[in-house]
């Protein structure tokens, strides 16, 4: 039986969380999910996801910190940002840690998916 | 800058508008939390799900509808200008909440207590908030990165400390004064315009030690 694709997504927000499991799961992927920078970590080193879908801002780590935290570990793994207003300074900043790109918070279903989709087409090569 | 030609209410006004903005951008953050799963459920709706999933969905959309809701109120309030019984709990709460998202960015931690039966007090809520907003923005920006802020109410008191370098013996008796500021791009007026508000209540807000901001409320009427 083929594995299926893991995808971590890592927001502080419970409903973004809720909506972005149903969008991993129905296009077939297995989802799991952290609240902070530090459960992301663990869930990292516990699941190794395919993808992470890591929001900007978070309390505590926020999602640049988390972010360089997994590139001391992994220099590979495809992480996507969250983005949402008045981030852009971090974007920039995450880009220079070899980000596999961003999806805005106003981004709809189809380019999210549009998005997850051609990082894992690339990194699962 | 000609200052004399600022009155206390232009000087509360400006404040307002100020920590307004500074909301406004938090606000805008959350409410796109909020709408990108209320927008996104019904692009799945569309798509086509179960009659299980879909009422699972609407009641999602109908949730999160109720906090988009909650947090305009909230960003309402913060101008309300009627007096009124405020629960002084409550109206923390809710100014940290508002907060949230900028305190977060900020890369600071907020440790807040709030002693049980945190007192009632009449008066303006857009007042009252504006006062706690502005000595809890103060705080926000003259701590480091990484810094804490401590936030503590019991009784009309209500402390907020942080880890900042703190206000210098030279400077302590000009911390009140308009347009006096350490911090750059600062303009210096909302301790100013909470210490009028403050006091205007029969109030007071006072700086205690180097760091620690004491804003006491009173129950005397306008």
């Amino acid at each position: 039986m083929e594995k299926k694709v893991k995808i971590l997504v890592v927001d502080d927000e419970e409903n973004v969380l809720d909506f972005l499991k149903e969008v991993v799961e129905s296009q077939g992927y297995s989802f799991s999910s952290a609240r902070s920078g530090r459960e992301a970590m663990d869930k990292i080193k516990e699941a190794r996801p395919n993808l992470v879908l890591l929001d900007v801002v978070m309390p505590g780590l926020d999602g640049l910190e988390v972010l360089r935290l997994i590139r001391e570990e992994d220099k590979e793994l495809p992480v996507v940002m969250l983005t949402a207003y008045g981030t852009s300074e971090r974007i920039k900043e995450a880009m220079k840690l070899n980000i596999s790109g961003f999806i805005p918070k106003g981004a709809s279903v189809k380019e999210a998916v549009s998005k997850i989709k051609t990082v894992l087409n690339v990194s699962l090569k | 800058m000609a200052i004399k030609q600022y009155s206390k209410e232009k000087l509360v006004t400006l404040t307002r508008q100020i920590v307004s903005g500074k909301l406004a951008g938090t606000i805008t953050h959350k409410a796109k939390n909020i709408l990108m799963p209320i927008t996104g459920y019904v692009e799945l709706i569309e798509g086509g799900v179960s009659s299980e999933k879909q009422k699972k969905y609407f009641e999602k959309i109908e949730g999160s509808g109720k906090s988009l809701q909650l947090l305009l109120k909230s960003f309402l309030r913060f101008s309300r200008a009627s007096e009124e019984e405020i629960d002084l709990s409550g109206l923390i709460e809710e100014i940290l909440s508002l907060f949230k998202d900028h305190i977060a960015i900020s890369k600071v931690t907020l440790k807040k207590e709030i002693a049980p039966g945190a007192g009632n007090v009449r008066g303006v809520y857009g007042d009252v908030s504006l006062i706690l907003a502005s000595v809890l923005l103060n705080a926000i920006e003259a701590s480091p990165q990484g810094g804490s802020i401590r936030l503590f109410a019991e009784g009309l008191n209500i402390s907020i400390d942080d880890d900042g370098p703190g206000v210098s013996e030279e400077t302590k008796n000009k911390i009140f004064e308009p347009f006096f500021t350490t911090k750059q791009g600062s303009l210096g007026i909302g301790l100013t315009a909470s210490l009028f508000l403050a006091g205007g209540m029969g109030g007071d807000l006072v700086l205690e030690g180097k760091n620690k901001f004491i804003v006491s409320l009173c129950q005397k009427k306008y």
